[in-house]
């Protein structure tokens, strides 16, 4: 018999993939020539002892999110996305009540209303109101310090038997207003620098430019006040020195008698 | 052989996704993706290269399923999509410059593989094997089989792609794809001949 089948009808009788008339050829082919079975018995081996490899657990399942929406989605997302943040955050805004104003003074922004600073006239009307509250106050300490001569004058001239004692009732009487005195423009100052302290404090969260001129303003109105309260001072000075006359005339009227 | 006979079932979730029902795309992918998977993973013997290619076969399956004339014909289909990702990524993988000094594959590696392995345990046909070192060698000995011959190797034997299914899914004949299994299965028993494995010390430990 001549027939030699070829490697390819060989192996393709080890796979068992051929019809039925061919298969039985080879079959007979093999069963007159056992050294070509056992060269194929030798690839069947190989095939068994590669069977040994196992298959291998894919380690991340793969699973698709959406069909064919999907790319038409991938191409729109950014655009939602920048969509999303802007929405986000003008519902934060409205939620915390933020806001922007622009005028001629410049551009100011804050939560809830917006609050300026101080204008010019405002300060000039704190000031303002300020020393009047200051005037008031000398103008009721001078009363009751008159008011308390006046009380001072009728007891001693209720008593006007004892001469020395007069005399030292007047001196104590001196001393203690010049202490007064020296009490009074203490806290004078004291109030003053504190309330300076306040306006500077409510001056610097306003613009720069802003402060700046106001702080100019505050420095004249300063010097004015330091002013009105050194008028102030010589005429509280001149009237006391004006009681301490009268008192003196009457104590000379008293010794006269 | 392991023979894989998902036909039925595939035939009826391929016209079902084919018609964009989403679980049945999601079906048809966990019944594939490990077929898949274990394919380029024979084929590479690298799992990142493995899982690149199997996602990128189910991402191109999802958007060209409905391309697919012939429900019959999903399987060699679904190869096909996936050997031409294995084809891409070795490609992707020669034009990567990489530094001299780290270049792992060169000329002299293959006889470096065979000294290692006559040092192994196959010095001594006394020794058995252990099932994870023969799983080793059997990588290795695939990883020696020029591309296509390999290709060809692991449709047939791990796949259970019949000659005229692997023909169609590499397009050449399937006389062409016998001559390649015929050489494929020489060279391989030639390699196990030179190590010593035979089927009588792997089955000495079972």
């Amino acid at each position: 018999m001549s027939y030699k089948p070829t490697n390819e009808q060989l192996l393709a009788y080890l796979y068992g993939e051929l019809d039925a008339d061919e298969f039985q050829r080879i079959s007979d082919y093999l069963e007159a020539h056992p050294e070509e079975r056992a060269k194929l018995q030798e690839l069947s081996e190989t095939r068994m002892i590669f069977n040994e490899l196992d298959d291998e657990e894919i380690p991340s399942p793969i699973v698709v999110q959406s069909e064919h929406l999907h790319s038409e989605w991938s191409y729109w997302r950014k655009y939602v996305a920048v969509a999303a943040t802007l929405l986000l955050l003008m519902t934060f805004g409205w939620l915390t009540g933020f806001g922007l104003h622009y005028d001629d003074e410049g551009l100011a922004f804050g939560y809830t209303t917006i609050q300026k600073g101080l204008t010019e006239a405002q300060v000039a009307g704190i000031i303002e109101e300020d020393r009047g509250i200051m005037m008031d106050y000398m103008r009721s300490y001078m009363t009751n310090m008159s008011d308390s001569l006046n009380s001072n004058l009728q007891v001693l001239q209720a008593s006007m038997t004892n001469e020395d004692l007069i005399k030292e009732v007047v001196a104590s009487e001196k001393q203690k207003l010049m202490n007064d005195m020296i009490a009074v423009s203490d806290q004078l100052s004291d109030d003053y620098r504190e309330i300076m302290r306040q306006l500077i404090v409510s001056f610097s969260n306003n613009y720069q430019s802003q402060r700046i001129e106001d702080l100019n303003s505050i420095q004249a109105a300063l010097t004015n006040l330091e002013d009105a309260t050194y008028n102030r001072q010589v005429e509280l000075e001149d009237e006391l020195v004006n009681l301490a006359t009268q008192l003196d005339a009457v104590i000379v009227s008293l010794n006269n008698r | 052989m392991k023979e894989i006979n998902l036909m039925p079932q595939s035939d009826f979730l391929v016209a079902a996704a084919r018609s964009g029902d989403i679980v049945a795309i999601n079906q048809l992918i966990k019944l594939w993706q490990k077929r898949i998977y274990n394919f380029a993973l024979k084929y590479f013997g690298d799992h990142d290269q493995a899982m690149e290619v199997t996602q990128k076969t189910f991402i191109s399956m999802n958007k060209n399923l409905g391309k697919l004339k012939d429900d019959g014909s999903f399987k060699p289909w679904l190869y096909r999509i996936a050997t031409n990702y294995c084809h891409e990524e070795v490609r992707r993988q020669q034009k990567k410059w990489v530094f001299p000094f780290m270049k792992v594959q060169g000329k002299e590696d293959q006889s470096k593989i065979a000294d290692t392995e006559s040092e192994s345990s196959f010095a001594n046909p006394e020794k058995t094997l252990g099932n994870q070192e023969l799983k080793d060698l059997l990588k290795k000995a695939l990883a020696t089989l020029p591309e296509e011959q390999r290709m060809v190797v692991i449709m047939k034997e791990y796949e259970g792609l019949k000659i005229r299914e692997i023909a169609e899914v590499m397009a050449i004949s399937d006389n062409t794809v016998k001559s390649r299994l015929y050489y494929a299965l020489g060279s391989l028993k030639k390699r196990l001949d030179e190590w010593n494995i035979t089927r009588e010390n792997i089955h000495y430990e079972l």
